[in-house]
C-alpha cells in the first residue's frame, strides 16, 4: 500500500494553516508546513511532497522567487496562493513554472480540486501512451493529430492543432498566454497574445456549442486557459 | 563762412535733438509773422495808423500764443513792440519814443501782448494736464479691467506687463515672488526665464520695498529699473522696467503712472495667491468632510456583515453540541455568504481607492470581447442563483486593446447592479455591438428602474438608488464608469424601453487588430518549424 500522498503548504498564517491541515487531513492526505521561505526550501528537500501549495505573500521573502527554487529540487506540481493585489505575480509565478494558482479567498472545493488536478498531472508525467485527451464528446489524439467529436473528424488548421495539443498535455492545468505562444508558434511570438485569443476563437467556434459560454477551452482572464477535461 | 558753420551745426544739432529743433523753428516763425504784419502796416495802413497797426500785431501775437507757445509769443510781443516803435510811432524810423501818449501805446500793447500770452500759456497747460490724466485714467482703469477678468496668475501678469509696455513705452517683466526667491517670471508673452543679471537690483528692491536699479539710487548699474509690487501682505514681486532703447538725457525713472499701474498689479497679483490658497484651503476641507462621511458610511456596511459572523460563530461554538444538524449547516452557510460579502465590500473600496489615486495600472492586450463576456458569464453562473444572465457577442467583433480583468470588472459590476435592481424572472442582457469606431456594450435588465432625475446620479461615489434593496457600498458604478474612462471610453444610464435600467459603454476599437488571415502564413512557417 503506497503512503497518503503528501502536500507541504508555505504559508505564514498559522490559522490558515490549521484550515487547510484540517480539511485536506479530513480528505486523507499528509500535511507539512513552512512559514518562511526558507523552512519551505528545507522542507521540499526532506519531505518530498506530492503537492506544493505556495502562498506568494511571506514575510521574510519574495514567493515569486521561490517558485524556481521549489522547481529545482522537485517535479510536484506547485499551485501558488495569492491575495488579489498580485494578479501580475500570479503570470510570473506560472511563467516561472507555477503549475496553477488559487486566489483569496477562495473555498475549500477549489482547493481540493486544484490539488486533485496538480496529482493527476503528475502521475502523467512521463506517461507517454497518454496521448489520448478526452473531453466531452471529443476524443483528442495527439499523436494522429486527430480530433473527432464521437465518430465524426473535426477539422483543425495546423495552428489550432498546437494550440489544443499545447492544452491538452496540460490537461486541466493553467497554461499562462506565454507559454501558448511558446509552445505552439516558437518563442519568436512570445507577447503577442492578440494571435493566441484570434485562434483561440476560431477553435472554440469548432469545439464549443455556446462559444460565449466554453465549456472546455476555458479563459482565465488575463492569465491564460484551461482546457477542462472535467466537470 | 562763420554763419554757414553756425547753421549746419544748428542743423546737426536739430537732427540730434528734436525738442531743440522745433523750438527753434517756433521762434523763427514768430519772428516771421511779426515781419509780415509789420509790412502789411507799412503797405496797407501808412505810417501814421498807429491804434490799428497796434490791434493788428495783438492779433498776431495771439495766434502766436495759441500756436507756437509761449517763448515765441513773448518774443513776438517783444519785436511787436519794437516794430511798432520803430515803424509807427514818432519820430519815425527811430527807436526813440516822442512823447507821454507814444510811450503808452509802446507799453500798452507791450503789456497785452504779454499778458496774452501768458493766459493762452496757462490755458495749454491746462489742457495738456487734463489730456495726461485723461491718458492716466484710462491706462488704469484699463489696467484694473484687465486685472479683474483674469483669474490665473500668468494671464493676469502677461495682461498687466503688456499695459504697462503700451502705457509706459518701454520693455516690463514681472517677477513673482514665492517666499524668498523668484518663482518665475512673466513677459508680455508668456512665461520666461528668469534673468540672472539685475538679480541682485531686483532683490534689493523687493526686501527694501523700493525701487532699484537703473535711474535710482541702488544699483544704478542695472540695465532696467525694478519697482518692488507692494500688496497688504508685503512683496508680492518686481516689475522691471527696461527703456526700448537706451538713449542720453532721457529720464529712466518710471513715470507716476507706472508706479501707480505697479500698486494696481500688486494687489491684483495678491487676489489671486490669496484665492488660490482659498481653494486649496477649501479643497481641503471639503475632502476632509467627504472622508469622513464615507469612513461613517463604510464602517457600518463593513461591521454588518461582521456582526453576522460574530453571531453565527459564536452560536456554533457555544451550542454547536446542541444543534440540529441542518442549524449546523445553516450557520456555516451564513458565515460563509457574509464572509464573501464583506469580502466584496472591502474590494470595491479598494478598486474606488486604487481609482480615485490614480494608482490604476491599466495594461491593454489584444483581447477578445468574447472571452471577457464569458468569463463574466462564468462567474456568475458560478456564483448566482436565482437570475439568469444571458449574453449575445457577434462573432464579427475585432479584438480590442483593453486591460481584460479590469473589464471584467466592469461587467461584473454592472450585471451585479442589474441583478440587485432586476427583476429574477426576467433576464438581464449583455449585448455587444459595433458602431464607427467604437464598440458599445450594454448591460440591459427589465427591473422597476429608477426616476428619470437619478439617473444622472447612478454613477456618483456612494450613491444608492432609494429603491435598492440589498446592501452595496454604492461603489460598482463609480468604479465601472472609472475603468471605462482609464481605457478612453465612456459610459452613461438610460431607461429600458417597457421598463428597467440599460447601462452602456463604449471602448474605442484599435487600428489593425490581428486578424486569423494576416496571420495564417506565419502560423504556418512557424508550424512546419515544430512538425
Amino acid at each position: 500500500m503506497t503512503p497518503n500522498p503528501c502536500i507541504l503548504i508555505v504559508e505564514d498564517d498559522k490559522k490558515m494553516i490549521r484550515v487547510y491541515a484540517t480539511n485536506l487531513e479530513t480528505e486523507g492526505y499528509r500535511v507539512f508546513e513552512a512559514s518562511s521561505g526558507q523552512d519551505a526550501i528545507e522542507e521540499v528537500r526532506t519531505r518530498n511532497p506530492d503537492v506544493v501549495l505556495l502562498d506568494l505573500g511571506l514575510p521574510d521573502v519574495d514567493g515569486l522567487s521561490l517558485v524556481p527554487q521549489i522547481r529545482s529540487h522537485t517535479t510536484a506540481p506547485i499551485i501558488v496562493v495569492s491575495a488579489r493585489e498580485q494578479e501580475a505575480d500570479k503570470v510570473k509565478a506560472l511563467d516561472a513554472g507555477a503549475n496553477d494558482y488559487l486566489t483569496k479567498p477562495f473555498s475549500v472545493p477549489e482547493l481540493l480540486a486544484r490539488i486533485r488536478v496538480g496529482m493527476r498531472s503528475r502521475t502523467h508525467v512521463g506517461d507517454t501512451a497518454s496521448t489520448v485527451v478526452a473531453f466531452g464528446h471529443y476524443t483528442f489524439d495527439l499523436e494522429g493529430r486527430r480530433l473527432s467529436r464521437g465518430k465524426r473528424p473535426v477539422h483543425l488548421s495546423p495552428t489550432e492543432f498546437n494550440l489544443l495539443a499545447t492544452l491538452a498535455r496540460h490537461a486541466d492545468e493553467i497554461v499562462t498566454t506565454n507559454a501558448l505562444l511558446k509552445e505552439a508558434w516558437g518563442s519568436a511570438y512570445r507577447l503577442r497574445g492578440g494571435y493566441v485569443r484570434v485562434y483561440m476563437h476560431s477553435l472554440r467556434r469548432k469545439i464549443e456549442d455556446d462559444p460565449t459560454r466554453p465549456k472546455y477551452l476555458v479563459n482565465e482572464n488575463g492569465l491564460g486557459y484551461r482546457l477542462r477535461t472535467s466537470g | 563762412m562763420l554763419v554757414v558753420t553756425l547753421t549746419i551745426e544748428g542743423l546737426v544739432n536739430a537732427r540730434k535733438s528734436h525738442w531743440l529743433a522745433r523750438g527753434t523753428g517756433r521762434l523763427l516763425a514768430s519772428l516771421a509773422i511779426v515781419s509780415a504784419v509789420t509790412v502789411v502796416g507799412i503797405v496797407g495802413l501808412g505810417e501814421h495808423d498807429d491804434t490799428n497797426v497796434a490791434l493788428l500785431y495783438l492779433f498776431a501775437i495771439a495766434a502766436v500764443s495759441v500756436w507756437l507757445g509761449y517763448l515765441p509769443s513773448v518774443l513776438a510781443a517783444l519785436a511787436s513792440a519794437l516794430c511798432l516803435d520803430y515803424f509807427f510811432l514818432p519820430p519815425y524810423g527811430s527807436l526813440a519814443l516822442a512823447g507821454g501818449r507814444e510811450a503808452l501805446t509802446f507799453a500798452g500793447m507791450f503789456a497785452t501782448a504779454v499778458f496774452i500770452s501768458t493766459l493762452n500759456e496757462r490755458l495749454r497747460k491746462q489742457a495738456l494736464a487734463a489730456r495726461a490724466s485723461e491718458r492716466r485714467v484710462v491706462s488704469l482703469y484699463r489696467l484694473a479691467r484687465e486685472l479683474a477678468e483674469t483669474a490665473s496668475l500668468d494671464e493676469l501678469c502677461m495682461r498687466a506687463t503688456a499695459e504697462v509696455e503700451v502705457a509706459g513705452n518701454l520693455v516690463a517683466c514681472l517677477l513673482i515672488r514665492r517666499g524668498e526667491t523668484f518663482s518665475h517670471a512673466v513677459r508680455s508673452g508668456g512665461v520666461v526665464a528668469i534673468e540672472t543679471e539685475d538679480l541682485g537690483a531686483a532683490n534689493w528692491a523687493s526686501t527694501h520695498l523700493t525701487p532699484a536699479g537703473l535711474g535710482t539710487g541702488s544699483c544704478p548699474g542695472a540695465t532696467a529699473c525694478y519697482v518692488p509690487l507692494v500688496a497688504s501682505r508685503g512683496c508680492v514681486g518686481v516689475l522691471s522696467l527696461r527703456p526700448r532703447q537706451r538713449q542720453e538725457g532721457t529720464d529712466p525713472r518710471p513715470s507716476s503712472l507706472v508706479i501707480s499701474m505697479a500698486q494696481h498689479i500688486a494687489l491684483a497679483v495678491e487676489r489671486v495667491l490669496l484665492s488660490g490658497e482659498k481653494q486649496s484651503a477649501q479643497i481641503e476641507v471639503e475632502s476632509e468632510r467627504i472622508r469622513s462621511a464615507v469612513l461613517s458610511s463604510v464602517s457600518h456596511d463593513l461591521r454588518a456583515p461582521l456582526a453576522v459572523i460574530g453571531a453565527a460563530s459564536s452560536t456554533l461554538v457555544e451550542h454547536g453540541d446542541r444543534l440540529p444538524e441542518p442549524a449546523r449547516a445553516e450557520m456555516g452557510r451564513i458565515i460563509n455568504q457574509e464572509a464573501r460579502r464583506l469580502n466584496d465590500l472591502l474590494k470595491s473600496l479598494f478598486d474606488v481607492t486604487r481609482l480615485q489615486s490614480g494608482r490604476f495600472r491599466v495594461s491593454r492586450q489584444w483581447e477578445s470581447l468574447e472571452e471577457i463576456v464569458g468569463g463574466v458569464l462564468r462567474l456568475i453562473d458560478e456564483r448566482t442563483a436565482g437570475h439568469v444572465l444571458r449574453a449575445n457577442v457577434p462573432t464579427d467583433v475585432p479584438l480590442l486593446q483593453v486591460d481584460a480583468t479590469l473589464i471584467e470588472q466592469v461587467l461584473l459590476n454592472l450585471v451585479d447592479n442589474a441583478f440587485k435592481h432586476g427583476r429574477t424572472d426576467r433576464a438581464v442582457e449583455i449585448d455587444v455591438g459595433l458602431r464607427g469606431g467604437v464598440a458599445i456594450i450594454s448591460v440591459v435588465d427589465h427591473g422597476r428602474g429608477i426616476a428619470p432625475d437619478e439617473i444622472g446620479k447612478v454613477f456618483e461615489k456612494f450613491y444608492r438608488s432609494a429603491q435598492a434593496a440589498s446592501g452595496g457600498l454604492g461603489l460598482g458604478l463609480t468604479i465601472a464608469r472609472g475603468i471605462v474612462e482609464a481605457h478612453g471610453g465612456r459610459m452613461w444610464a438610460k431607461q429600458t424601453p417597457g421598463g428597467g435600467l440599460t447601462v452602456q459603454f463604449q471602448l474605442p476599437l484599435s487600428a489593425a487588430p490581428p486578424r486569423l488571415s494576416r496571420i495564417e502564413r506565419a502560423a504556418g512557417i512557424s508550424n512546419q518549424r515544430s512538425v
